[in-house]
C-alpha cells in the first residue's frame, strides 16, 4: 500500500542519531553518499552496508520500514540488474549457457549499482526518520546562509522544503483515497500496455493535482493571514547549535569514512 | 465606542472569474468588541469572502472596512490589522504550515520578529487556551480534526488578536471535533472577551449568539437575535436555513394548535414550553 | 435471502501504526434487499473500513462476504461483478471529478462496465435527473459547479452505473442545509422509488432517523447494535454511553417524560413528535 512509503517521514525517538544536531546528520549523510560513488570496492560496500546497519541498530528503527520505501524501485532494480548482466560482455566469463555469458565484471558491476542504490535509499531514509522536518530544513537553512549574499532566497527555499515535507503524507492519504474512489466506479489501473497504462493514470492524477492545487490556494491565504510574507524579516522560534556529541560522532564518522577508502585503495 | 470592526457600502467583485458579478453587494454593519456574531447563508451567498475582507486578504471594490479604526486599504498598516482579525479556516490540513504543533503556533510570532524568549511563552499560553498542551511536540498529522482545528486555533491566538473569524471551522469534523471547537469559541468569548464571528452552516451554533447575519447573494437579509431569527419563518424559507430541530418542532407545533406562537432555541426550552401546553390541557380538562 | 452478508469479518491495516487506522474485528451482520440501513458511529469506530468492504476495496484478513448469495472473494470475477453491484460514494466525492464535461465524468463508471455508447447516454441522462440536475449541465466543465453540484455530479456518476446496493459515506458533510436537503432525497428516492438498498454512513441522527429502517451502531471496531431505529433509540443511555447525540426531538420527550408526563418515548423525527402531541392534545379536549 502506498501508506507504508516512509520517505520523508520522522520516528519519533531519543536515540544517538536523534539528537544530533541536523547540520551533522546532513553533512554526514552527503558524505557518506559521496563515498558510495567513490569507492569501487565489493569489501568496502559491504563494510559501508554494515555501518548503515548498525546506525538502524542504534536509533532503533526497523529494516521494515525502509524496506517498504525500496520495494516501489525493486522491479527496476531487478531489471537493470539483468540488462547489466546480460549486455556488459568485458572481463573472464564464470558461466555460460547457450548464447549468454556472465562475466566477472558485469556481476560486479551490477553488483555495485545495486549496493550504491539501496545504500543510497538507506542512508537518506535514516535521515529523514531521525531528523525532525523543521531540524532538516533549519539546518539547510543555516548551511546555504551565506548564499543570501548573493541574493540567493534562501529563507524561502528553506519554507518550500519544510512546506513539501509537511503535506508528504497528507498528500499521500489524498492519493489513497482517490484510488479508491475511482476503483469503485470500475476503474482498473493494472492491465494493458505501458502507454494504456499512463492514460489510466489520469483519473488519478488529475483529481490529485486539483486537489494539491486546491490546498497550495488555501495555505497560501492562510499563512497571508498569518502575517507571512514573501522576503520580509523573520525570527526563528529555535535554533541550532552543535553540542560536544557531534564533535564525536563527527570526527568517528570521518575516521570511519577514511579508514574506508584505505581499504578500498589496498583490495582494488 | 468606536466598534471593532466598522462595514460601510461594501462592495465586492472578483476582477478574473465571473467577472461584474457581484459578490457582495452593498453591505453596512459594525461590529462591537467582544460580541458573539454567527453569520448564516447558503453556500455561495459571500460569506466567506466576508471573512477574507475582514483581515485585507481580499480588499473592496468598492466600500470600506474598519478595523479598530483602521482602513483595509491601508498596505501599510496590514499586519496590524491581520494581527487583530485573524481567521480559522475550514480544512485543519490546509492551513497549519508546520509538521509539529509547537512549531506551527509559532509561525505567526516568527513572521511578527518576536524574540525567541518571548515566542516560547507566546506558544505554551496559546497551547494551553485551547487545552493542547500535552500535544506540543506531537506532529500535526497524528491528531484528530479537532484537534487539528485547536492548534489552528492556538496560531491564531499567537497573534493576541481582539477578533477571531471561524470561516466555516467545524464543517469538516464530527460531533466530538465540532464541540471541542465550539466550546474554545465560547471560552475565548467569555473569558478573553475575544470577539467572535463565527460563519457556519450549523444552526445549533448560531444560537449561542448574541447577534445573527443572515446573507443571501451577497446581501443581508437581517440582522438580529437568534431568538427573532429563527422565528421569521419567511426569512428561514428565503435564505434556505433550517431552524434547529427543536425550534423547527415548536414552531409548528405551535401553528398547527393556533397557539400564541413561542420561539425556543435549546432542548430545555422546548421542553419548558411543551410542558405548559400539556400542563394547560390538563388545567382544562378538569 | 439477504442482500448483503458479513460472516465474522475482520480487517487489520498491516503493520502500520499511524494513529488514524481503523481496524474492525468479528463483523457479522444480514441486510435486506430494499432496506435502508444507518451505520452511526465515531471517527475511527470502524465504519469507513467497513462499508470499503462492501466493494472489495479492501479485503477482509478473516471472514466471508456476501452480495446478493455470492462469496465477493471467490475469484477476480466475483470482485468485478461486486463492483458493478456496489456503489460506494466516498467522503467529498467531489474531489474525483476529473473529466472535462459533466457528462463525461458521470459516464466513467458506466463505460468501465462495458456497457454500449447508446446504453451509457441514457443511464447518464437517467442519473442526472436522479440527482435532480439539468441535463443543459451535462456539457459543462465540473470544475465550474458550486461545491453542491459537484457533489450531486460525483453522486451521479455513482447512481449512472444502476448499483443494487448504494452505499455512502457521510454524503451531507460540508454542505449548507438546503444542499443537505437534495442530497438526503435522492438517497431516499433511491431507496423508496426505485426500490435499492442503501447504506448510509453519518454522524447525524437526525439525518439516520428520517428515513433508515434500521440502524448499525459501531464502536471501537465491533457492532454495538443492528437494530429497528425504534428499538434503537429505545436504547438511549447505551447510545450515550459510547457518546453518540440521539435527536434533540427525542431527548425533549425524554425530559418530558422525567418530569412525570404520561408521553411514549418512540418520537424521533418532527413529524411523530407533531402526532404525538396533537393527540395528547386532542384526546384531553374531547372527553
Amino acid at each position: 500500500m502506498i501508506r507504508d512509503i516512509t520517505i520523508g517521514q520522522y520516528v519519533c525517538g531519543n536515540s544517538v542519531l536523534h539528537r544530533l544536531d541536523p547540520r551533522t546528520k546532513i553533512l554526514s549523510t552527503v558524505s557518506y553518499i559521496f563515498a558510495l560513488f567513490l569507492i569501487d570496492s565489493l569489501w568496502c560496500y559491504v563494510l559501508n552496508f554494515s555501518l548503515i546497519l548498525i546506525f538502524y541498530l542504534i536509533c532503533g528503527i526497523s529494516l521494515k520500514m525502509v524496506l517498504n520505501n525500496v520495494k516501489p524501485i525493486l522491479p527496476i532494480l531487478i531489471l537493470t540488474s539483468i540488462i547489466n548482466l546480460c549486455v556488459i560482455r568485458d572481463g573472464e566469463a564464470v558461466f555460460s549457457f547457450w548464447i549468454f555469458s556472465l562475466t566477472d565484471r558485469a556481476i560486479f558491476f551490477t553488483l555495485t549499482i545495486f549496493f550504491r542504490i539501496i545504500l543510497l535509499i538507506f542512508s537518506s531514509s535514516l535521515l529523514t526518520y531521525t531528523t525532525l522536518p523543521v531540524d532538516l530544513t533549519r539546518g539547510i537553512e543555516k548551511m546555504i546562509k551565506p548564499l543570501a549574499k548573493i541574493r540567493f532566497p534562501v529563507e524561502e527555499i528553506a519554507m518550500m522544503i519544510s512546506i513539501a515535507l509537511r503535506f508528504i503524507p497528507t498528500l499521500i492519504l489524498e492519493a489513497e483515497k482517490i484510488i479508491c474512489a475511482q476503483k469503485s466506479r470500475g476503474f482498473n489501473m493494472e492491465t494493458g500496455g505501458f502507454i494504456k497504462r499512463a492514460k489510466c493514470m489520469v483519473p488519478i492524477l488529475l483529481p490529485l493535482f486539483v486537489c494539491a492545487f486546491k490546498r497550495a490556494d488555501e495555505l497560501a491565504v492562510a499563512m497571508e493571514s498569518r502575517c507571512y510574507r514573501v522576503g520580509g524579516q523573520r525570527t526563528s522560534y529555535k535554533t541550532l547549535s552543535f553540542k560536544k556529541l557531534d564533535i564525536f560522532f563527527a570526527l568517528g564518522f570521518l575516521a570511519v569514512l577514511t579508514m574506508v577508502f584505505m581499504i578500498n585503495a589496498f583490495f582494488r | 465606542m468606536r466598534p471593532l470592526i466598522d462595514v460601510n457600502g461594501l462592495h465586492f467583485s472578483y476582477l478574473n472569474e465571473n467577472f461584474g458579478k457581484e459578490v457582495l453587494n452593498d453591505l453596512n454593519f459594525s461590529i462591537q468588541q467582544g460580541e458573539f456574531i454567527a453569520i448564516v447563508g447558503h453556500n455561495g451567498s459571500g460569506k466567506s469572502t466576508l471573512a477574507k475582507l475582514f483581515n485585507a486578504i481580499f480588499l473592496p471594490t468598492s466600500g470600506t472596512i474598519f478595523v479598530d479604526g483602521i482602513d483595509t486599504l491601508n498596505k501599510e498598516l496590514i499586519f496590524e490589522i491581520r494581527k487583530q482579525v485573524g481567521v480559522v479556516f475550514q480544512n485543519p490540513d490546509n492551513q497549519i504550515v508546520a509538521t509539529l504543533v509547537e512549531e506551527d503556533v509559532a509561525f505567526a510570532p516568527e513572521n511578527l520578529c518576536v524574540s525567541q524568549e518571548k515566542i516560547g511563552k507566546i506558544v505554551d499560553r496559546a497551547l494551553e487556551m485551547v487545552d493542547m498542551k500535552k500535544f506540543k511536540k506531537s506532529a500535526v498529522h497524528t491528531l484528530s480534526g479537532g484537534q487539528k482545528q485547536r492548534v489552528a486555533i492556538a496560531g491564531i491566538l499567537a497573534m493576541n488578536p481582539k477578533c477571531i473569524v471561524f470561516d466555516e471551522s467545524t464543517s469538516m469534523l464530527d460531533p466530538v471535533g465540532r464541540k471541542e471547537v465550539l466550546d474554545v469559541m465560547k471560552k475565548l468569548n467569555r473569558e478573553n472577551k475575544t470577539t467572535i464571528i463565527n460563519i457556519t452552516h450549523h444552526m445549533e451554533e448560531v444560537v449561542f449568539a448574541n447577534r445573527v447575519i443572515v446573507m443571501k447573494d451577497g446581501e443581508i437579509l437581517k440582522q438580529d437575535t437568534p431568538r427573532n431569527i429563527f422565528s421569521d419563518e419567511d426569512l428561514l424559507k428565503k435564505s434556505g436555513l433550517l431552524a434547529p430541530q427543536v425550534t423547527e418542532f415548536l414552531n409548528t407545533l405551535c401553528g398547527e394548535l393556533a397557539l400564541k406562537k413561542r420561539t425556543v432555541l435549546d432542548v430545555d426550552e422546548c421542553v419548558e414550553v411543551l410542558a405548559e401546553i400539556l400542563e394547560g390541557e390538563k388545567i382544562g380538562d378538569s | 435471502m439477504a442482500i448483503v452478508e458479513l460472516e465474522k469479518v475482520s480487517y487489520a491495516y498491516g503493520k502500520s501504526k499511524a494513529a488514524q487506522d481503523e481496524a474492525i474485528s468479528d463483523i457479522s451482520f444480514k441486510i435486506e434487499e430494499g432496506e435502508y440501513v444507518g451505520i452511526i458511529g465515531h471517527t475511527g469506530s470502524g465504519k469507513s473500513t467497513l462499508i470499503k468492504h462492501l466493494n472489495c476495496i479492501l479485503k477482509p484478513t478473516c471472514g466471508k462476504i456476501y452480495i446478493d448469495g455470492v462469496d465477493v472473494w471467490k475469484n477476480k470475477a466475483t470482485v468485478a461483478g461486486n463492483r458493478q453491484n456496489v456503489g460506494l460514494v466516498f467522503q467529498y466525492p467531489e474531489y474525483q471529478l476529473f473529466e472535462e464535461t459533466v457528462e463525461k465524468d458521470i459516464a466513467f463508471g458506466p463505460k468501465n462496465l462495458g456497457l454500449s455508447a447508446d446504453e451509457v447516454r441514457f443511464r447518464v441522462a437517467r442519473a442526472i435527473e436522479m440527482v435532480g440536475l439539468s441535463s443543459s449541465l451535462l456539457g459543462k466543465n465540473p470544475f465550474e459547479l458550486s461545491g453542491g453540484e459537484k457533489r450531486r455530479v460525483a453522486i451521479a456518476g455513482i447512481l449512472a452505473m444502476d448499483p443494487k446496493i448504494l452505499v455512502l459515506d457521510e454524503p451531507t458533510v460540508g454542505l449548507d442545509p438546503a444542499g443537505k436537503e437534495k442530497i438526503l432525497n435522492i438517497i431516499k428516492y433511491y431507496n423508496r422509488d426505485e426500490n435499492r438498498t442503501v447504506v448510509h454512513v453519518t454522524h447525524s441522527m437526525e439525518d439516520i432517523a428520517r428515513y433508515a429502517d434500521k440502524i448499525l451502531i459501531m464502536n471501537g471496531g465491533k457492532i454495538l447494535s443492528f437494530d429497528s431505529v425504534e428499538e434503537t433509540f429505545k436504547r438511549a443511555s447505551m447510545l450515550r454511553s459510547v457518546g453518540l447525540d440521539v435527536p434533540k426531538i427525542y431527548e425533549v420527550f425524554l425530559k418530558l417524560k422525567d418530569k412525570g408526563f404520561d408521553v411514549p418515548l418512540n418520537v424521533y423525527t418532527i413529524q411523530r413528535a407533531l402526532e404525538v402531541v396533537k393527540n395528547i392534545v386532542e384526546r384531553k379536549v374531547k372527553p
